[in-house]
Order: structure tokens, then C-alpha cells, then sequence
């Protein structure tokens, strides 16, 4: 049975052209020169309770905006939208009630107050009823062993700390469908493996849907049977995480720094990478911030052969070699002209 | 669901309760607080108090007129800043984009919003404003009875809501302009006017001061009342009525601005 | 110097940043000055000519300026120092090679110097021509001017002080606040202190507080004043700064040990 069901979907945000300087504010009272921007274009989707889908696309690609009409904050322009049998943006507090929302750097819980009294006015809110709370705070503390943080104001806790709680407040009530926007941003790797197993254990325990946006594909890998990639308003990729894997699980990405950072130098190392490697098409060098990025194909050609190779025949100051990060995963759906 | 005014109410004492006694921990900065409350209050008594040394009455409104109407608008200024206190920080919210996360409980957002912050340091002016009130209601000899109790209540109420009215007007700023800190400055300084007569302006600012920025609602108007009950005005008795749907209309206003806000922002 | 100019330059241009603010603040101060000359047109309206020697010319125009000077003051030297000290970053200007004393100083003065242009100066002159208030040109405004930067060197040393205070107790509100309603009413600024009661007032006027308001109105308006005047009140001003200013440089040393144990 699907939890959540999305079609048609779209969302057009109206913008003023502004002009700049104060003439121009003035301009802008009274202007009529607007744009329309297509946030969200027309997409569709079915997701089953129980399912935890990771929700991947670049910045700007209308994930927030599809994820505010999921919540009922704002509403579509067309289409239809359904959470657990309502419609979010007609009732939002309905919706509210059923839903729970964690937004990485953004604690929800008030700031100068112990977590525990925090819960308990969260318990109020959602009118929980007290067996279900205790066996919840039961449940959380079998699994990460949090009772000892409960008496400590929100703001004197650390960041890792901070969301852990936040995840475990946006499960206190039952919620059928959680939300995680970002949930392990700017943690370490011990954390971030404690709130991946809290957010599987939970999702498994209490069949819980998760939709969980990321940038960290780490967090994709651990969680998500599925994986839904939007970019520019449109949903390129909908399918088993596997699949995504088989397709790119093999490539890696090397990035490169050279002393001289001029566009030229750039330029013409990236030409020199390309050239060598040209016969097999096992790489794509894109330029990347203060990063000569390599993506390397590891099935046509190893990744040892490439380092090498840029070692004895450019002057690098640094390397590094990383998983293949979503944004480069979806311009490689682009350039592979795969087709959803 | 069931969320009606006894819901709200018992979550709002909760959240009072644990933030009263979390600011608790902070002795001093509530004592200090508290001193500066109390030596701003003083300060605009003794400034009546040098002044009338030398003058006997400002347009027929003598010193313990006078006073009667500064102790009204402390009353009436006290709610706001007990209870909406946290208006001063929509700024920073909406800039960081930290207000979407008031969006996504099942509760009223402008309720949820509000609720987050109770000022203490509000409390010594309360306390000051009804001495204060006392004092000049004594002294002016107006008679204590059932109706004036009453009429006090209501009228105080109405006044209140009127200047909260402001201020949420204020804060709604925050939706459409970067700097509504400045805004926010800007009105709650107009406070400091509705201690005097409104009828000491010209005809242009007595319209301004009593249908743009309805300061004379927060004490002058309703004041008139008790002081020159024979020739109340009806804009005096209006102005219960008037504090409700001002501050109703600044209520939609808000709610208007953030749901536009987080549409688009963050 | 140079160093020290620098940082003033720096916090003009930051300053540019807040038009909207500025703006504001300027409506503000202009709805004030119409309720002084309302309120003090009908105190005026019942009595002769003038009230403790003032005519109501007199007094609006000292009120006024007061208000526009108070604009002028307002750089949250205080507010600044018990931010940084919450947040930590106090012990980075503590690094500094500078002493941090002036290093405040000449930040905050050039949040001064922009609130001057910005403020103090259209304030100015909307009070001298559209209220037509008459203000003699030559000496006076030169002295003005020394008096002006006197002043906000005594109230610097208030701001100073207090901030350094916060470092004690942690919370600004309740401080700031009661410096700020001493200051205004003690020297004058919201009842001009020909009003005060006799004893009262020549308490007052051995304070500190009249220096900053007070006397730079007295040099600018007063047409009795003699050079001699002139030199008396900058004298008792700069008397003043140099109190308030070693008075913190003093009151820093004891309070950096609370930096170095806590940490910031």
C-alpha cells in the first residue's frame, strides 16, 4: 500500500526581477517584471510504508521544494500529493500530526530546555498516551543508550548529540513518515554510524517510511532500498539503490591540486589527463572549486594506472581519492544519456 | 484531534513553567534585568516629577492625571513583552532560515512561535505599573467599584492587545524586508509616546497617533475613562473593540507573512 | 595610528551596510522631535514667556539636539564587548597587538563618525531651519565640534565600563539599560536641567553625566558664553575622559584574569 503518493506534481515560484541600487528598489515597487521558475516539474512518484527512500539531487534541484509540499507547508501549483490519505497542504496540522521532520542543523527542541522536558511537552503536543512514551524511551535507550544525555540542556550539547536527540524527539509519537533532511551533516564517523543503525533499527521496529535527502551518499548506501534522483524539477532516476550501485559503484573519484591554479594551467592539464586516457573513455576531469576532479571508470581501467600517471607527469601539491559523490553521479546519468 | 483553548493552555503553562525554570539557573542576569526594568520605569515617574515643580498641568492634565495615564501604559506594554518576546528574534530566524522548523508541528504556527519565550524581567514592571496605578488612583479619589474594576480589566486588555498588535505588525516585517530588526526599534519607541495626551498634537498626528499607529489606544484614550468620566469620548469606550481587531488584523497579517515565507525562503 | 585609523575606517564602511537601519533610526529621531515641540508647546501654552529662565525656543532646541546627540552616542560599544564575550571571540582580540581598550575605542568610533554624517547631521538640520531655531555661526561651532568628540570619549569610558562589567555577569540587558536611563536623565537630556530641583541639580552638575549633553549644548547655544567659558567646560570634559578612561584601563586589568581563567 503506498504511504505517500505524488502525481503530476509541480510547483512555479514567481520572481521579481530585481534591479539594483536604491532606483532600482524603487523600480521594483512598482515593476511587473516577473519571472516564473518551475521548481518542481511535474513529477510522480509511490512510496510504500515501511520503505526508506533516499531522496538525492543536487542543491536547487527542487528536493526542499517537494519536500515543503510533502509537509504541508507550501502548496503545489497542479498536481496531486497525498501523505498517509490527506492532502498536507489542506491540512497541515492533521498532517503534522502524522509526520515527523528532522532538519540537520536545526534543532526543534527548545534550546535552553533538558531534552527529557522537551520530550514531555512533545508528548503533550501530540498527545501521546503514556504507555507509548515509556516504551519508546524505553526503546531509545536500548538501542543508543541516550538516558544519560536526557537532563542536559539542548545547548550545551554537541552538535552529533544534538541531532541524535532531534531524531529521536521526531519519533516519539508514532509518526508514520519521517522526514531527514541531511541528518548527518558535519558529523563524525562514529556518530554518523550510530544514527544510521538508530535510523534502520527504528524504520524496522516500527515500519516507519523515511524519506531521507542526502548529499552523502554514505548515508545512501547504508539505508536506502531506493533511491529517487531529482534534478531541475525533474525526477531522472527512480529505482533500487542496487542498481544505481551496479552502474557507478565501480567509478572513483580522484581529485588533484596543482600549484598553479590558473584557468590555463588548468585548462591544459586537464587536456593532458584527457589525452592519455582518451582510447579507453575511462574518465571524465571536470574542474571542481580549487580541485581538478578525475572521475575514473575502475572496469576500463584501474585506478592505480591514473594516479600514477598524473603523478610523474604533473606537478601536484595534493591528491585524494573519494566515493562518487551524487552530484557526480548525476551528471554522469546525463553524459550516459541513460534514460529513466 | 482534539486541540481546543484548554489544549493550547496546558501547553503553554508547560513550556512557561520549564523556561522560568531554566532562567532560574541565571540568578543574576534576572536580578540585573530586573534593576534595569525598574530604573527605566523610575525614570519617566521622576521626569514627571521635575516636571510638574514647575508647571501645574499639561492641557488641563494635571500630575496625578498624568501619572494614572503613565501607570496605564506600563500595564498595558507589560503583556507584550511577557509573552511575545520572542518577536525580537524573527530577524535572525528568518535570515538563518530557522523559522521552517515552526511549520512542521500540529500547532498554530503564530501560538508555537510565541510561546517559545516568556521575559520574566517583565514581571518588576507589572509589579511598578500597579503600584504605580494605585498610587494615582488614590490620590485622584475615583471612586473603587464593581463597574470600574471591571471597566479597568476590559479597557486594560484592550490595550494590551493594541500594542501587541504593533508589534506583531512589526515583527511581520521580517517576511518581506531584511532589516525588520530596525523596525521593530522603530515602533516600540512609539511606547514612549503614549504616556502623554494625544491631544497635545496638531489634527494631522492626533489622526496618525490614533488610527495609524494607535499608541493613544494604549493609554490616553481608555485613561479618559476613569479620569473625565462625564465627557468620555467614543473613541475611549471604542477602544476594547478597537485592541481586538487590531490585533486580529495584525494576527492575519503574521500568519499571512509566514506561510508566504516559507514558501519561498530558506 | 595608523592601525587605529584603520579599524575606524573599517566599521564606516561596514556601516554603509545598514541603510535600512539608518533610515529608520532617522524617522525615529524626527517623530521625536515632534513630540518634544508638541509636548513643550503645550506646556508652554499656559504660562508667560519662559519657565526656570528657558523660553520654549530654548527648550526645544536643548532637547532636541540632546535627542540628536544621543544618536550620535549610540554605538553598542558595551552590547559588542558582552557578545563577544559569550561567544569567545574576546580572546582574539585580547591576542591582538593592541591594547583592547583602544582597540574599542577606535572601532567604535568610527561607528561615531558615520552616525554623525548619517544622523546627527540632517537631524541638525531639519531642527535649525524647519524649526527655525537660531544658532550663532563662528567660535562656537569649532568648540562644538572638540566638545562633541569629548563627549563621546566620557561616554565611550560609561560603555567600556560596562561592558567590562558584563564580563562578570554575563548578561548586558539590565546593565546597559540602567547606564542608559542614568546617563540621559542625569545630564540632562530628557528635562533639561534648569527643571531639576536646586540641590539636585548642583549635585548634578559635579557628574559626569551633564558633560556629555550638557555642556556641548551649552557651547552651541548659549550666546552668553565668554572664550574663558569655552576653555572652562572642555576642561571639566576632558577632566571627565581622563577619569573614565583610566578608570577602565584600570578596571581591564583586573578583568582580563577573568579571560585568561575562564577562558572566554
Amino acid at each position: 500500500m503506498s504511504i505517500i503518493e505524488i502525481e503530476n506534481l509541480e510547483k512555479t515560484f514567481k520572481v521579481l526581477n530585481r534591479h539594483e541600487g536604491l532606483k532600482g528598489a524603487v523600480k521594483d515597487l512598482f515593476s511587473h517584471d516577473y519571472k516564473y521558475i518551475k521548481a518542481v516539474d511535474k513529477i510522480s512518484m509511490k512510496i510504500n510504508a515501511g520503505e526508506i527512500v533516499g531522496y538525492l539531487g543536487p542543491n536547487g534541484a527542487g528536493k526542499s521544494t517537494t519536500i515543503k509540499m510533502m509537509t504541508g507547508v507550501l502548496d503545489p501549483t497542479s498536481g496531486h500529493i497525498k501523505v498517509n490519505g490527506n492532502i498536507p497542504y489542506k491540512n497541515r496540522r492533521i498532517n503534522a500530526q502524522n509526520i515527523g521532520v528532522v532538519f540537520g542543523q536545526r534543532t526543534q527542541l527548545w534550546w535552553s530546555l533538558p531534552v527529557i522536558e522537551s520530550f514531555k511537552i512533545l508528548k503533550m503536543i501530540y498527545q501521546i498516551n503514556d504507555k507509548t512514551y515509556k516504551d519508546n524511551l524505553e526503546l531509545f535507550d536500548s538501542l543508543v543508550k541516550v538516558s544519560s544525555l536526557y537532563s542536559k540542556p539542548v545547548r550545551q550539547m554537541s552538535l552529533g548529540q544534538r541531532t541524535l536527540c532531534d531524531i529521536l524527539a521526531a519519533f516519539l509519537h508514532d509518526p508514520k513518515v519521517i522526514f531527514l533532511d541531511e541528518p548527518t551533516i558535519g558529523l563524525d564517523v562514529s556518530i554518523k554510524s550510530k544514527i544510521r543503525m538508530l535510523i534502520k533499527e527504528l524504520n524496522a521496529r516500527k515500519n516507519t517510511t523515511v524519506i531521507l535527502t542526502t548529499h552523502d551518499m554514505g548515508d545512501v548506501e547504508a539505508l536506502c532500498q531506493r533511491a529517487v534522483i531529482i534534478d531541475k524539477g525533474k525526477i531522472i532516476f527512480d529505482d533500487q539503490f542496487e542498481s544505481l550501485k551496479s552502474m557507478f559503484g565501480s567509478y572513483r573519484t580522484l581529485k588533484v591540486s596543482v600549484d598553479d591554479m590558473s584557468e590555463k594551467n588548468i585548462n591544459d592539464t586537464i587536456r593532458i589527463i584527457e589525452s592519455a586516457f582518451n582510447q579507453t573513455k575511462a574518465l571524465t576531469v571536470n574542474r571542481s572549486e580549487d580541485w581538478i576532479e578525475i572521475i575514473v571508470d575502475q572496469d576500463k581501467t584501474a585506478l592505480t594506472d591514473v594516479l600514477s600517471f598524473v603523478i610523474n607527469n604533473i606537478h601536484v601539491s595534493d591528491v585524494k581519492i573519494e566515493e562518487v559523490e551524487a552530484e557526480s553521479i548525476i551528471r554522469k546519468i546525463y553524459e550516459g544519456g541513460r534514460t529513466v | 484531534m482534539n486541540q481546543g483553548f484548554k489544549y493550547y493552555l496546558k501547553i503553554y503553562l508547560a513550556i512557561i513553567t520549564q523556561d522560568i525554570k531554566s532562567k532560574m539557573q541565571y540568578r543574576m542576569d534576572f536580578f540585573i534585568s530586573t534593576l534595569g526594568m525598574i530604573a527605566t520605569n523610575l525614570s519617566g515617574l521622576i521626569s514627571f516629577w521635575i516636571l510638574f515643580r514647575s508647571i501645574p498641568n499639561i492641557q488641563g492634565w494635571d500630575y496625578h492625571e498624568m501619572i494614572f495615564i503613565y501607570a496605564f501604559s506600563l500595564l498595558a506594554v507589560t503583556p507584550v513583552q511577557l509573552f511575545f518576546d520572542n518577536l525580537w528574534n524573527i530577524n535572525d530566524k528568518v535570515l538563518r532560515g530557522d523559522f521552517i522548523v515552526y511549520c512542521f508541528r500540529p500547532l498554530n504556527i503564530f501560538f508555537y512561535y510565541m510561546s517559545e519565550v516568556f521575559d520574566v524581567k517583565g514581571l518588576s514592571q507589572l509589579i511598578f505599573g500597579c503600584l504605580l496605578l494605585i498610587y494615582s488612583w488614590a490620590s485622584l479619589h475615583i471612586q473603587i467599584t464593581v463597574v470600574s474594576i471591571l471597566f479597568l480589566f476590559v479597557t486594560l486588555l484592550g490595550a494590551s492587545l493594541v500594542m501587541i498588535g504593533i508589534m506583531v505588525l512589526a515583527c511581520s516585517s521580517a517576511f518581506w524586508i531584511t532589516n525588520s530588526t530596525s523596525v521593530l526599534v522603530f515602533m516600540f519607541k512609539f511606547k514612549d509616546y503614549s504616556k502623554y495626551p494625544i491631544t497635545i498634537f496638531n489634527t494631522v498626528f492626533r489622526f496618525i497617533f490614533s488610527f495609524l499607529i494607535p499608541i493613544g489606544f494604549i493609554a490616553f484614550y481608555p485613561s479618559e475613562i476613569f479620569l473625565r468620566p462625564k465627557s468620555t469620548t467614543i473613541l475611549a469606550l471604542a477602544s476594547p473593540v478597537i485592541g481586538i481587531a487590531f490585533f486580529i488584523l495584525a494576527y492575519f497579517v503574521w500568519m499571512y507573512g509566514a506561510r508566504k515565507y516559507s514558501g519561498t525562503g530558506s | 595610528m595608523k592601525r587605529y585609523w584603520g579599524l575606524s575606517k573599517g566599521t564606516i564602511m561596514e556601516s554603509a551596510a545598514y541603510r535600512g537601519h539608518y533610515l529608520f533610526t532617522f524617522v525615529g529621531n524626527v517623530f521625536y522631535i515632534i513630540l518634544v515641540y508638541f509636548l513643550w508647546k503645550s506646556i508652554y501654552a499656559n504660562t508667560t514667556q519662559q519657565i526656570n529662565g528657558m523660553t520654549f525656543k530654548e527648550t526645544f532646541m536643548y532637547l532636541t539636539l540632546a535627542a540628536s546627540i544621543y544618536s550620535l552616542m549610540q554605538t553598542w560599544a558595551d552590547w559588542d564587548m558582552s557578545r563577544s564575550m559569550l561567544s569567545g571571540n574576546v580572546v582574539l582580540q585580547f591576542l591582538k597587538p593592541t591594547n583592547y581598550q583602544a582597540y574599542k575605542l577606535f572601532e567604535n568610533f568610527g561607528v561615531m563618525v558615520s552616525n554623525f554624517v548619517v544622523l546627527f547631521i540632517p537631524s541638525f538640520i531639519l531642527i535649525v531651519f524647519v524649526f527655525n531655531a537660531n544658532i550663532n555661526v563662528g567660535l562656537n561651532m569649532a568648540i562644538f565640534i572638540i566638545s562633541i568628540l569629548l563627549a563621546y570619549l566620557i561616554n565611550f569610558g560609561f560603555d567600556f565600563i560596562v561592558g567590562l562589567l558584563s564580563f562578570y555577569t554575563e548578561s548586558i540587558w539590565g546593565i546597559s539599560m540602567t547606564k542608559e536611563v542614568i546617563v540621559l536623565l542625569f545630564s540632562g537630556a530628557v528635562v533639561p536641567l534648569p527643571f531639576f530641583p536646586e540641590a539636585m541639580r548642583k549635585i548634578l552638575e559635579l557628574l559626569p553625566f551633564q558633560a556629555i549633553y550638557n555642556i556641548p549644548l551649552q557651547i552651541l547655544t548659549n550666546k552668553s558664553y565668554t572664550v574663558v567659558d569655552f576653555l572652562t567646560q572642555i576642561l571639566i570634559q576632558l577632566f571627565w575622559a581622563a577619569i573614565l578612561i583610566i578608570g577602565g584601563s584600570l578596571f581591564l586589568k583586573k578583568a582580563s584574569k577573568i579571560i585568561t581563567v575562564n577562558g572566554g
